[in-house]
């Protein structure tokens, strides 16, 4: 659900470290078992889905646009924690057909990658990911606080409450930090969908079960894989991308669903198709719900498309709905009629 | 006047007034006297002055007064032109032939950068309305709050300025012969940021999705609501595209955080040869550029500055809302 809870609360350890980092110089970080996927790949073919920077978190950038990072503490299979390290919220262990391991990426490959960024949309992405640094560089050694106090407490003898009072102590000073972390920023993680005392009352409850738990590492999320977008992510079945948009047709009832950024690298393609859409005889739904930019030349040529009656506009984000009336098109889509019953999903 | 302003062409007038009083009692009166001419006025100013100037006059005058809250339309300075076009054609399609105006776009608390564009717009309400007849523009300055650099400024940009804002007393300080419009500062340049804190990128057709990324991770960082974040990338995208289609093919963005506001910055080797170029509402008929337009609807000002030595620079600023919280 929330990357939010994913990296501020939930962070994985993992404890498999000899399993996947056995080729790398020094470990960097280890992936836990649980996460493990496997993936049949045959001979010795790179998998698609591999991870480019599996292994090189710490730089300063990364150069993927889909990267999530992660805060997670490494500890040995007898739950001894080896530090405090950054991966991606996508990584997963993969494993080929050879029984090898490899660092895969959730969403799949680089064109999978790059529609789940679209769906996203850029803004909430970055707007998610500044709050998770703003949170850590708050409580930097919040993660670490937590693993150590749940350590003390596993290692402690049955007869004992001291390690176990502290890690209640521990934990519920985390979640009064992150409420009030939360609550400060509330309206924008609202603008996220994310409600600011449904998240707090979601980490008191996961982290109250971890802190019951035999586990030294703590939950991820629900179990879900990083955020998702609003809608699934269309089938790539038989659908066009070009660029940064991934177009797809349907028929009965005609339908053209466009997902991710509109702009002038895919104009033409967009172009084309809406004037082979309205080509077809049949009013066509146009289905805006995974858009997340469109530029104003973007705009103006879904209008004029629906100026002529043939094409209705549906879901549209109020992002595409605040830039459709700062560039004064809204009065001009209001003339069209078949978009009066503009659909608005949010 | 009760003949009415008898004003035949565009009348752009400065009024130095001194408090609040002054203030009431001059705009009144001047609004009163055109309504007894059956003049319709458009009076901007703060939500304040508007409920007392709405004591004195009438709720809206008989429906010949229309009141507008200049803090919100001219929270972006360059949004104040449009406003008084759209009032202006509106009494024109009506068939009225002579109308008033009362607008005060600067107040105290104004930030440089918005009192520099202030100036650059009512500087440009000379050229925009040149060619407006039977319209009488009145832009009360108040010079017992203003700073003197403020109304040295407003002499300049006003073909007429009066002192006391009382008609009867006015007193036409330069007449209209004698105004020479400002130049165009258009070429002037802009205040540099310091360089450490700016991230700057280059870019061209393949690359603009770059600059998109840019302003969303930096935007985000400086603390921007998603809403807002969107507009800004929207905003900076359109003037990259400029720079690309019409602007050399390539720019360079570049982003840093100001006083609170998100700034970004492309410039390009383009010229830009029209003052009005981010101020003329796009048709309804889907021609015609609306990019600039469109920019200064989705942020909180608008810099433009051009020379053929330079090429162009458009600076926008977004507010980050730290202020407000």
């Amino acid at each position: 659900m929330a990357s939010l809870v994913q990296s501020a609360a939930s962070l994985t350890v993992y404890t498999r470290y000899h399993d996947c980092a056995r080729d790398t110089p020094g470990w960097t970080f280890v992936l836990s078992e649980r996460q493990s996927i496997p993936v049949s790949v045959s001979g010795m073919t790179e998998p698609s889905d591999r991870c480019g920077f599996g292994l090189a978190f710490e730089r300063p950038s990364i150069d993927c646009p889909a990267f999530q990072r992660s805060q997670f503490i490494a500890a040995t299979s007898y739950g001894k924690p080896l530090g405090t390290h950054i991966a991606c919220a996508h990584l997963v262990v993969g494993e080929l057909s050879t029984n090898q391991f490899y660092p895969r990426c959730s969403l799949g490959a680089v064109p999978d990658r790059m529609r789940w960024l679209g769906m996203m949309g850029l803004a909430r992405l970055e707007v998610q990911r500044a709050l998770s640094a703003e949170f850590e560089l708050q409580h930097p050694d919040a993660l670490r606080e937590l693993i150590a106090a749940k350590a003390t407490a596993l290692a402690e003898p049955p007869d004992s409450r001291s390690g176990r009072l502290a890690l209640a102590a521990v934990v519920r000073e985390f979640v009064d930090e992150f409420g009030a972390f939360v609550s400060t920023h509330a309206t924008r993680l609202e603008e996220l969908g994310f409600s600011a005392s449904d998240l707090t009352d979601r980490v008191a409850i996961v982290l109250g079960e971890w802190q019951r738990s035999s586990r030294l590492d703590l939950p991820r999320g629900d179990g879900q894989p990083p955020p998702r977008p609003d809608g699934p992510l269309p089938s790539t079945e038989g659908a066009q991308v070009s660029g940064s948009v991934t177009i797809s047709r349907a028929t009965n009832p005609a339908a053209l669903t466009f997902v991710g950024s509109i702009d002038q690298t895919n104009l033409n393609a967009v172009d084309a198709a809406l004037t082979e859409a309205i080509a077809g005889g049949d009013v066509v739904r146009i289905d805006l719900t995974g858009v997340t930019f469109c530029s104003v030349a973007g705009l103006r040529l879904l209008i004029r498309a629906a100026k002529g009656g043939m094409i209705t506009l549906a879901g549209m984000q109020p992002q595409l709905q605040r830039a459709l009336t700062a560039a004064g098109l809204a009065s001009v889509a209001a003339i069209a009629s078949p978009i009066t019953d503009l659909e608005v999903a949010i | 006047m009760t003949s009415g302003h008898g004003v035949r062409d565009f009348r752009h007038e400065a009024i130095l007034y001194e408090g609040e009083t002054e203030f009431l009692e001059g705009v009144a009166a001047f609004v009163i006297d055109g309504l007894a001419a059956g003049e319709p006025s458009l009076v901007m100013v703060s939500a304040e002055k508007i409920d007392a100037l709405r004591g004195r006059i009438g709720a809206d005058g008989d429906g010949l007064v229309e009141y507008r809250d200049m803090s919100v339309v001219g929270a972006n300075p360059a949004r104040i032109i449009p406003a008084w076009v759209a009032f202006a054609l509106a009494q024109e399609q009506r068939g009225v032939v002579r109308m008033r105006g009362v607008g005060e776009p600067i107040w105290p608390g104004r930030a440089a950068a918005q009192l520099e564009e202030c100036h650059w717009h009512e500087a440009l309400i000379n050229t925009a309305f040149a060619h407006l007849q039977g319209f009488w523009l009145v832009c009360p300055y108040d010079v017992a709050v203003l700073d003197p650099s403020v109304v040295r400024e407003a002499r300049q940009t006003h073909p007429l300025v009066s002192d006391g804002a009382a008609p009867e007393s006015l007193r036409v300080h330069s007449l209209v012969e004698e105004f020479v419009a400002p130049t165009f500062p258009l070429s002037s340049s802009l205040p540099q940021p310091d360089s450490a804190a700016v991230t700057e990128i280059a870019f061209d057709s393949g690359t603009a999705g770059e600059v998109r990324a840019l302003v969303a991770a930096e935007g985000a960082r400086a603390g921007l609501l998603r809403s807002r974040l969107e507009d800004l990338i929207l905003a900076v995208s359109e003037v990259a595209t400029n720079s690309i289609e019409h602007g050399g093919g390539r720019g360079v963005a570049r982003i840093w955080v100001d006083d609170g506001d998100v700034v970004c910055e492309v410039a390009d080797r383009g010229v830009i040869s029209d003052p009005l170029v981010d101020r003329r509402q796009p048709g309804a008929d889907l021609s015609g550029p609306r990019g600039l337009w469109t920019v200064n609807q989705l942020c909180d000002l608008v810099q433009v500055r051009s020379s053929r030595d330079t090429g162009s620079v458009v600076r926008v600023r977004v507010n980050a809302g730290r202020k407000l919280a």
